[in-house]
């Protein structure tokens, strides 16, 4: 197992590198290059540029400064965003736990709507519940999440106006920006309050996202049941004369549900691209609206290090993903 | 299946006459084409996605035409009324006007449509060209080609494609239709290089492959002759869910300003100022267009579904 699981990891290192490759090849293909992003102002003497390009070792040659830019990326020093004038790594961690916390959020609620719905619909097949669930499936698969994000903002958030419509915390209740050390203070003080203003503020962003998702997973789960129930374990359980409680639940869900381990990995981007949409529709403070405000600002740095970390946490959970699932499913050899 | 099982019902009832011999009953055989196309139109969605797109399409490619014939209806997309700006749905504008300018939307959704379209089919004819090529040298002669191209996809899947083509297009300075949708084929080939790499993969070991390969057929053939076509179902479908997705991602991109810009129009850029408009109750602006992508691409999903059960050989009726 230990062996597998070393084995996975070494496996992810030559994608790892030519993610790196990539990234340093968009940030090359910039016009002009960094250099153009760095000693732009055209009022530095020429002697002052040349400075700049030395000291940021632009002149070295281009095989020098990738490995120059990877032993910087894997050591921390991701240097600083230009417009906020802060390291790099700094800010994106600031903002990680928002799009943790909406992910996580949106997941849970999409897997725990798609299940039921997609399990129902294979055991009530062709039933009106099933062609429900296939309608919706269509339908929330063509929407753009832009637009169904924009939608529910307009009818739960404006013509109705009963939910929050921006943000993640009502800064005006709280008096400090979300995960401060002044809001962190008052969230200590004020638990209940903050977890149901979070809340309010986590509804619209999360079934955004979930939506989308239950869209995909309800189908997934139907296809992966109707696909189990047709067994032939299964016509042995029922031929036993065990009730069909017991079919469904112990005979057929477990070996239904299994494939929905490694669907959690490939849905991972998904999710985060769901996150990146919603986050600029409802403000929320998270990596998605970093990325914008720094493709916004031309902050290069910010940019390449939101990327490279979105690859690495990517990379990273199908690890796990592969992992799980060897765990799971006792017919896949890890030797 | 069924016409073999008429076939042999006729020959147990007549079991020493040949069929048709003294008189007329021509059993049909269907040619692989016709099964298709017959197990296409069986799908219960997909003709009505053939129909909602083919519409679209005349609707928006003959908008030209329907100015011509309904000027006052159907604007061009330079026209514009300030008075108008800002006014909801009306049996002038049915899709009522924007609040910057009062352009019409519905003359607007029509002309914005064909860059949309045409941006969604053109990037994913490019990408199946690239992911064809790529995928068959993978899948075909295996070894160092194949290992790089895997690590490539794995890299282009594993960075959302949402951040990007963003990037993309404010690195390029990209607010031309073909530089964008350019972009977008070049970010789209690499599911559709693997789902030809890996068909290549079994296709190669089967017998018809070595037996063209002993009768000194050069690969370039083999590939294009014999691997090929028996990738064929698989590619279409990949392309065709990839215009679904490609005309989603423009509308967002575009929305957000990084694509398509106004006086452009696509679908999404007749979108891009609109947010602001949103909190004040200007619901129609936002709405209309978006239902329109709604709408084209459910048909081609429909189209997609359709293909699917079509060219799958495991479904047998």
């Amino acid at each position: 197992m230990v062996g597998y699981a070393v084995r996975r990891l070494l496996q992810s290192v030559p994608t790892v590198v030519v993610m790196s490759i990539v990234l340093f090849a968009i940030m090359q293909a910039i016009p002009g290059g960094p250099m153009a992003a760095l000693a732009f102002n055209s009022h530095q003497s020429e002697a002052a540029k040349l400075a700049i390009i030395h000291r940021w070792g632009l002149d070295l040659p281009v095989y020098e400064q990738y490995f120059k830019w990877v032993g910087a990326m894997f050591t921390g020093d991701w240097q600083n965003s230009f417009f906020l004038n802060q390291p790099v790594n700094k800010v994106i961690f600031a903002r990680l736990p928002a799009t943790v916390l909406l992910m996580t959020v949106a997941y849970a609620l999409q897997e725990l709507l798609a299940i039921p719905a997609g399990i129902l619909a294979a055991l009530k097949r062709y039933s009106f519940f099933d062609q429900f669930v296939t309608f919706f499936a269509y339908v929330g698969n063509s929407m753009p999440t832009f637009w169904l994000g924009l939608m529910l903002l307009m009818i739960f958030g404006v013509f109705l106006a009963i939910l929050p419509i921006s943000g993640v915390i009502d800064i005006r209740v709280a008096g400090a920006p979300f995960l401060t050390p002044q809001y962190n203070d008052w969230f200590g003080q004020h638990p209940l309050q903050g977890t149901l203003d979070v809340a309010k503020h986590i509804i619209l962003p999360a079934t955004t996202i979930a939506i989308v998702g239950i869209a995909f997973d309800s189908r997934f789960v139907r296809a992966s049941m109707l696909d189990a129930i047709h067994q032939d374990y299964v016509r042995t359980a029922r031929a036993k004369g065990l009730s069909e409680r017991s079919v469904v639940l112990k005979h057929t869900l477990r070996n239904a549900l299994l494939p929905l381990i490694t669907n959690i990995a490939l849905e991972l981007p998904i999710l985060f691209s769901g996150a990146v949409v919603t986050e600029r529709i409802f403000s929320w403070p998270g990596m998605g609206q970093l990325f914008f405000q720094a493709l916004e600002g031309y902050d290069y740095p910010l940019m390449m290090g939101i990327l490279f970390l979105t690859g690495l946490l990517v990379i990273f959970f199908n690890i796990v993903a592969d992992i799980a699932y060897a765990i799971a499913d006792p017919r896949i050899s890890y030797a | 299946m069924l016409e073999r099982a008429i076939e042999n019902q006729i020959q147990f009832e007549h079991p020493t006459e040949a069929p048709g011999a003294d008189y007329d009953l021509a059993v049909k055989q269907f040619s692989l084409r016709e099964i298709i196309y017959r197990r296409f139109m069986q799908h219960p969605l997909a003709k009505w996605g053939v129909l909602g797109l083919a519409i679209i399409m005349v609707a928006c490619y003959g908008a030209p035409l329907w100015h011509t014939l309904f000027p006052n209806f159907i604007q061009l997309p330079t026209d514009f009324d300030l008075a108008q700006a800002g006014k909801g749905p009306s049996l002038a504008h049915p899709f009522g006007s924007d609040s910057l300018n009062g352009h019409d939307i519905f003359s607007l959704v029509l002309y914005g449509g064909q860059l949309s379209l045409i941006i969604g089919i053109g990037s994913m004819i490019l990408a199946v060209v690239l992911g064809v090529t790529v995928g068959a040298a993978a899948g075909y002669f295996g070894g160092f080609p194949d290992a790089l191209m895997m690590r490539v996809t794995d890299v282009l899947l594993t960075l959302p494609a949402l951040l990007i083509v963003p990037l993309a297009t404010r690195i390029f300075a990209a607010d031309n239709p073909f530089y964008i949708a350019l972009i977008f084929g070049f970010l789209s080939w690499q599911s559709i290089a693997r789902i030809v790499r890996s068909q290549f993969l079994s296709l190669r070991e089967m017998q018809f492959t070595e037996a063209a390969r002993a009768l000194g057929v050069p690969p370039s053939r083999i590939i294009f002759r014999h691997l090929l076509p028996n990738a064929v179902g698989p590619i279409v479908v990949a392309f065709t869910l990839g215009i679904a997705g490609n005309i989603v991602l423009e509308a967002f991109i575009s929305f957000l300003g990084f694509g398509i810009q106004p006086p452009q129009y696509s679908w999404g850029s007749i979108l891009s100022g609109a947010e602001e408009f949103l909190i004040v109750g200007n619901w129609w602006w936002i709405t209309f267009p978006g239902l329109m992508v709604t709408a084209t691409v459910l048909c081609v999903n429909f189209i997609g579904d359709g293909l699917r059960d079509a060219f799958d050989p495991k479904i047998v009726n």
